[in-house]
């Protein structure tokens, strides 16, 4: 449209092609890679052994594991538990309590929480990993701060509640994302509508439900999106920290992908999973684009 | 009325304390490894030394004898630098021609480089490092910078998209009937108006490079590995070695806090990148 508008534009059609080749190549390469996935998920390849050689085309067979053998599914509940509680429940309400109660804060107050919040985001997982097995391991913080003074008996914590402790960490290290996008969409409502409904007499609660929440309601589904995919795939944090254990309690999706490759070996499969992961994944998305695109 | 008033009374108070317990369950941890730094291995584990300790430097003074800091330190800087540059080099032209010469494919671009990011890691691994050790490209700095590059593309080129989008087309069509070039335009024009936009982009590719802990630990061996693959290579099970574990750890993220605490503001306003509008 633009370029029939103004011809002076389509003068350069060939060369902004090639200025893009560099990024059309970069993404490229990534979809080679997961064609790549894709045809390995048919056949019965192997890390070790024969079959890391000698392997061949076997079907559908991989995915009719995926239903039929223990594993698959048990790990996607505990995916959907994880990413439910921890990205959806944690990190989306609490993103967005934050950002409400300090947006009418002092700049002290709001800058301080602020930085203590995002402090966690650009932390690299594997000290988060640190940080967390040194909070909850015998000899740790919990441990030294409050059970040996009140004389409770040292506890493995992680081993106990390992799945709770995972879900608390993708909290710990995912709500800045929530809160600086909740807070920018916070900004976004004018004032003089949340004013003019004070006005007439809307309690906070309403003008919360009423008002503010539907005019901010496709950042929300912008926001489920972004943490609903990136905890469905996260990955380096659990395995840091649990390794997908303590048995499997805590063997995400993307935590079984890796074991079933590389501990086990079995590469088919383990792409096979991949590819339902990736299937689950791309549904869940067009089921939030869909919300987007409501008309408002 | 009078209850309207009696909650709004509460709420003045209840919500700012609240938010002031959550900042600080945040930012406990943290600090408290930060405290642990500084106190020997044996004092480490001991309630009674939990705040009152003799400080001591000795765990940052060994960290080159015992983790050899300083050459993860030095991969990671250079990785990350050389990744953010090249990642900008190729994004810049690329969401400019996105942003100015958009067609009905841009939206879907988006949504391809959008869709990279569902694909678990551990599903490419085989296909990364069986094409890496077939080009002898396994454990080399150009890899890990072609990696994070590869990486962080997508969410660069989103990024600048949506700053260069702000800028009004008619200032780069001004430039055009000056007769300035696509090169000259993107130099002369784009990237002074874009200053800020491209710096915060760069500063998050920065971050993101230097936190990145799958293929850095993973496609690496001792060449190019990163203070990443040393953390993880590093664990503290049952308070063990605790105190140099910190040092090591807080000298690792050092920078990027510095970095971030600095730049909070840019940082809060490039990660909105339009999704919000």
């Amino acid at each position: 449209m633009l370029a029939s508008a103004h011809p002076w534009l389509k003068r350069d059609w060939p060369l902004l092609v090639c200025l893009s080749i560099p990024a059309i190549l970069a993404v490229g390469l990534l979809l080679y890679m997961a064609g790549w996935v894709l045809v390995m998920s048919f056949t019965d390849l192997s890390l070790f052994g024969r079959k890391a050689t000698e392997w061949s085309f076997i079907g559908l067979e991989n995915y009719e594991r995926l239903f039929t053998r223990r594993g698959f599914l048990e790990s996607l509940w505990v995916t959907v538990i994880f990413t439910f509680f921890s990205s959806i429940i944690g990190q989306n309400i609490l993103g967005f309590v934050l950002a409400g109660t300090l947006r009418n804060q002092p700049g002290l107050l709001r800058s301080s929480i602020e930085s203590a919040v995002i402090l966690g985001w650009v932390l690299p997982d594997v000290v988060a990993a640190f940080l967390w097995s040194a909070t909850f391991t015998p000899n740790g913080l919990v441990d030294l701060a409050i059970l040996q003074p009140l004389s409770i008996e040292t506890r493995n914590l992680i081993n106990d509640h390992p799945l709770l402790i995972v879900i608390l960490a993708n909290i710990w290290k995912g709500t800045a994302w929530s809160y600086i996008l909740y807070s920018a969409a916070l900004d976004s409502v004018p004032r003089e509508v949340s004013e003019a409904a004070k006005v007439d007499g809307a309690t906070p609660m309403q003008r919360m439900f009423f008002i503010t929440l539907p005019m901010i309601k496709s950042h929300i589904a912008t926001n489920c999106l972004f943490i609903t995919i990136g905890s469905f795939v996260y990955f380096p944090l659990i395995f840091a920290l649990t390794g997908g254990g303590p048995g499997t309690k805590t063997q995400v999706l993307s935590i079984f992908v890796y074991n079933e490759s590389f501990s086990v070996g079995k590469l088919g499969y383990g792409s096979a999973i991949s590819v339902a992961m990736l299937i689950i994944v791309a549904i869940m998305s067009i089921f939030y684009v869909r919300l987007l695109r409501e008309p408002k | 009325m009078a209850i309207v008033a009696q909650t709004t009374k509460f709420s003045k108070i209840a919500w700012p304390v609240l938010a002031w317990m959550v900042g600080l369950l945040f930012f406990f941890p943290i600090f408290w490894m930060v405290l642990t730094s500084f106190k020997t291995d044996a004092d480490a584990v001991k309630p009674e030394y939990l705040f009152w300790f003799k400080p001591t430097l000795d765990n940052y003074l060994n960290m080159t004898e015992n983790y050899d800091y300083w050459r993860f330190a030095r991969n990671s800087v250079i990785t990350s630098v050389f990744a953010t540059v090249f990642t900008l080099f190729v994004g810049i032209p690329a969401a400019y021609a996105m942003a100015f010469n958009p067609s009905r494919a841009t939206k879907d671009v988006l949504m391809w480089m959008l869709s990279t990011k569902m694909l678990p890691a551990a599903a490419v691994l085989y296909p990364m490092t069986f094409l890496t050790k077939s080009l002898g490209l396994f454990d080399t700095h150009f890899l890990i910078i072609m990696v994070l590059s590869l990486i962080n593309l997508p969410i660069v080129v989103w990024m600048l998209f949506t700053y260069f989008k702000e800028i009004p087309k008619d200032i780069i069509e001004a430039g055009k009937m000056d007769g300035v070039d696509t090169l000259g335009e993107i130099k002369e024009i784009l990237v002074p108006l874009a200053w800020g936009g491209i710096a915060s982009t760069a500063l998050l590719c920065f971050i993101f490079c230097w936190n990145e802990a799958y293929w850095t630990v993973r496609l690496t061996t001792t060449e190019a590995a990163t203070l990443s693959k040393l953390i993880e290579g590093n664990r503290a099970p049952e308070g063990l070695f605790f105190g140099r574990l910190s040092a090591v750890s807080t000298a690792a993220v050092g920078p990027i806090v510095v970095l971030g605490w600095f730049c909070q503001k840019q940082l809060v306003q490039g990660l909105t990148f339009g999704a919000v509008k």
